[in-house]
C-alpha cells in the first residue's frame, strides 16, 4: 500500500502534515512554507514505510505520543536536513578566509599571551566543510598562523550526516574541489575502494557534536569564537527562528569576528549589529560590538 | 619614494596635444541628444551616427544587450532611439564612442580598463535609482568616465605606469595605492587634466578628481559618493582592472557611504547582499559586450 497520502496532483495536505510542520518548527525552528508541504510528506513517507505505518495521523501519533518520539524525531529531522556539499566548495569565500581574515586575526591577537583560534562550522553535514577549514588553517600554520592553536568545532542537527563526518570517508564526488597536492598531504587512500580518508593529523583539529542551532541552553555555552560558518543553514529557519539563531551567533562571537553565511543570503533585517564586508568574490560579516 | 615628480609630470604634460582626443563625432551627436527628449531630432541623430559604420554597428550591438533592458531585438538607429529612450541612446553612443580610445599597453589590457568603466557606470545608474537620485543617467557617465585619468597614464608615462602596473598586480594591492608610492601622483590628477582638455561638465570632472576622496567633493558630493561605492563594488566583483585585488571593504565605514547615508535615507532599505548579487548578474554580460565591441 502506499503511504502517500495525497493523490498526484492534489492541493490539499492532510490535517495531520500541518501538525507534524508545526512540531518540526516547535523542536528545531525548521519551517516548511505551504509549497514545501510536498517534500515534507515525501520525507514523513520514508520513515512511514520504514516504521510500516501507513497514515500521517499514525505519524503524528508516533511523534507526539510514542516513548520513542524522541528518536524519531531525530530520524525525521535526518531525512529533512541532509546537504550538499563538497570540499573546498565556496573558493571566495575560503580565499577570504586565508588571505584576509586570518592575517587580520593573527594581527589583533598579536599581543595576546596565549593565540589561540576557534572556528565554528554550524550546520556541517557530512564534514567536508569543517575537514576544508582545518586544511586551510593547518597551510597557515607555518604563516600568519606561526605560534597559534586553532580548533573547529563542527556542529548539525543530522545524526547520520555527523557519523558520515566522523568517519571521514570520501568519494570523487565530495573530492571534486581538491587539488592533487592537497590530496596527496592531508587524505589518504582506503585500500580496496576507490575512496579516501582524512589523515588524522587533519581530524585531531575537529570536535564533531549534534546541536539544534535553536536550543537555547546549548547555544550559550558555544563561546569566544573567532570565524563562523553556516553556509545554506538559516534557509531552513522561518525569519523569527533566523533571528534567534543569528542572535546566538551574535553573542557566540568574539568582538570583531567573522560570520559567513552561504553565497545568497543575508541578514538584511534580521539583525543589525554585524557589518557586512565585501572580500573578492565573497562577502561576510564582521561584528561590531554595541555602541551604548 | 616616489619616482616622478609632480613637476616632472607637469613638464611631460605641457604638450596636452599627447592628450587623447575624443572621437569628433561625439560632439555633434550629443549636440542632437541633448536637448529635451521631445525636442530630439530622432531621424538626424540616426543620420549622424550612421556615418560611421563602424560606431552604428556597435551602438545597436550595445542596444540589443541585455544589460540595457531592451526588450525586443532592434536593427536599426531609429529603432534604437525609439525604443530605449534619448538619454539611454545618449549613454550608448558616448560609451562605444570613448571605448574607442584604447591605447595598447605592456601590461594593463585596455579591455579590462574597459570593463570596470563599463560596469561601473551601470553599477552607478543602478545604484542612482535605489536611492532616488535625481539624474541616473548623469550618475552612468560619471561612472563611465571615473578612471579616464588611468588611461592617460598609460599614453602619458607608459613606462612608469606599465611599472606601476606591474607592482599593483603581482601584490593584489589597490591600483591607485602603488601610482601614489611610486610615482607621487594617481589617476585622478591626470584625470582632471583630461577633463579640462576636453571641456568637460565639471560635475564630471569632479568625479574624475574626487572619486577616491570624496570628502573633497563640492560640487555633487552624492554623484562621487555613488560612483566611488560602484567602483568598490566593481573591483570586489572580479570587475576590476583585469587582477585580483586582496581588498576588505566594509561600506559603511566608508565616507562615500556616510555621504549618501546623510543625503538618502533609502540607503537603510537597500539590501547589499541582493545588490551585490545583481552586480554578479552583470559581470559575465559586462565582459561579453566588451569583447565584442572590441571587435566589431
Amino acid at each position: 500500500m502506499s503511504t502517500n497520502i495525497l493523490a498526484p496532483g492534489c492541493a490539499t495536505p492532510s490535517p495531520a502534515c500541518y501538525q507534524i510542520r508545526d512540531l518540526i518548527y516547535g523542536v528545531a525552528g525548521i519551517f516548511h512554507t505551504d509549497n514545501r508541504l510536498t517534500f515534507l510528506e515525501d520525507r514523513c513517507s520514508r520513515r512511514m514505510k520504514e516504521l510500516q505505518i501507513t497514515s500521517l495521523r499514525q505519524y503524528h501519533d508516533l511523534l507526539t505520543r510514542s516513548a520513542e518520539r524522541t528518536s524519531e524525531m531525530h530520524l525525521l529531522l535526518n531525512e529533512i536536513t541532509v546537504g550538499e556539499t563538497c570540499f573546498f566548495r565556496n573558493q571566495p569565500q575560503l580565499a577570504a578566509l586565508q588571505r584576509l581574515v586570518l592575517p587580520s586575526l593573527a594581527g589583533s591577537k598579536e599581543k595576546v599571551p596565549f593565540k589561540h583560534l576557534r572556528i565554528w562550522s554550524a550546520g556541517c553535514s557530512t564534514g567536508e566543510e569543517p575537514y576544508t577549514l582545518a586544511m586551510i588553517l593547518m597551510e597557515e600554520a607555518n604563516h600568519f598562523l606561526r605560534g597559534f592553536s586553532f580548533e573547529i568545532i563542527a556542529t548539525d542537527l543530522n545524526d547520520r550526516s555527523l557519523l558520515s563526518a566522523q568517519a571521514g570517508v570520501y568519494g570523487d564526488y565530495a573530492l571534486r574541489n581538491v587539488a592533487p597536492e592537497i590530496l596527496r598531504k592531508y587524505y589518504e587512500p582506503v585500500p580496496g575502494a576507490k575512496e579516501f580518508r582524512v589523515r588524522d593529523e587533519v581530524r585531531k583539529y575537529i570536535k564533531f557534536s549534534r546541536l539544534n542551532l535553536l536550543d537555547d541552553s546549548r547555544m550559550v555555552f558555544v563561546k569566544s569564537i573567532d570565524v563562523i560558518f553556516c553556509c545554506n543553514v538559516l534557509i531552513y529557519f522561518d525569519g523569527v527562528s533566523k533571528k534567534r539563531v543569528i542572535q546566538h551567533f551574535y553573542n557566540n562571537l568574539l568582538a570583531n569576528s567573522y560570520l559567513f553565511l552561504g553565497h545568497a543570503e543575508s541578514l538584511f533585517g534580521i539583525h543589525d549589529d554585524f557589518r557586512l564586508v565585501h572580500f573578492p568574490g565573497a562577502m561576510a560579516y564582521i561584528k561590531t560590538p554595541v555602541k551604548r | 619614494m616616489p619616482t616622478l615628480s609632480i613637476f616632472e609630470f607637469q613638464r611631460r604634460v605641457e604638450g596636452l596635444n599627447q592628450l587623447p582626443s575624443l572621437p569628433a563625432i561625439l560632439f555633434p551627436v550629443l549636440n542632437q541628444l541633448s536637448a529635451n527628449a521631445e525636442d530630439v531630432d530622432v531621424q538626424k541623430t540616426a543620420q549622424l551616427i550612421s556615418h560611421d559604420g563602424a560606431l552604428t554597428t556597435q551602438v545597436l550591438h550595445m542596444a540589443n544587450s541585455p544589460l540595457f533592458g531592451m526588450c525586443n531585438r532592434v536593427t536599426t538607429l531609429r529603432a534604437a532611439a525609439l525604443n530605449l529612450g534619448v538619454s539611454r541612446l545618449r549613454d550608448i553612443v558616448t560609451s562605444c564612442c570613448l571605448m574607442q580610445i584604447s591605447p595598447k599597453s605592456s601590461e594593463m589590457d585596455a579591455e579590462a580598463f574597459w570593463e570596470h568603466s563599463l560596469a561601473c557606470a551601470l553599477i552607478s545608474r543602478n545604484l542612482a535609482r535605489k536611492l532616488q537620485y535625481p539624474d541616473p543617467e548623469r550618475a552612468y557617465l560619471a561612472g563611465l568616465v571615473h578612471d579616464l585619468g588611468i588611461l592617460v597614464n598609460m599614453i602619458l608615462i607608459p613606462k612608469e605606469f606599465a611599472r606601476v602596473f606591474r607592482k599593483a598586480a603581482e601584490t593584489q594591492r589597490p591600483l591607485r595605492d602603488v601610482e601614489l608610492e611610486e610615482m607621487g601622483i594617481s589617476h585622478e590628477v591626470t584625470g582632471d587634466l583630461l577633463s579640462s582638455h576636453w571641456h568637460l561638465f565639471e560635475y564630471l570632472s569632479e568625479v574624475m578628481r574626487r572619486h577616491h576622496n570624496v570628502e573633497n567633493a563640492t560640487l555633487d558630493p552624492m554623484l562621487a559618493a555613488i560612483v566611488n561605492i560602484a567602483d568598490l563594488l566593481c573591483r570586489t566583483s572580479c570587475l576590476g582592472y583585469g587582477y585580483e585585488e586582496v581588498i576588505a571593504v566594509t561600506l559603511e565605514d566608508e565616507v562615500a557611504w556616510k555621504i549618501i547615508a546623510a543625503k538618502s535615507q533609502r540607503i537603510r532599505s537597500l539590501d547589499m547582499v541582493c545588490f551585490t548579487l545583481e552586480i554578479e548578474s552583470y559581470v559575465k554580460e559586462v565582459r561579453a559586450l566588451v569583447s565584442v565591441l572590441f571587435r566589431l
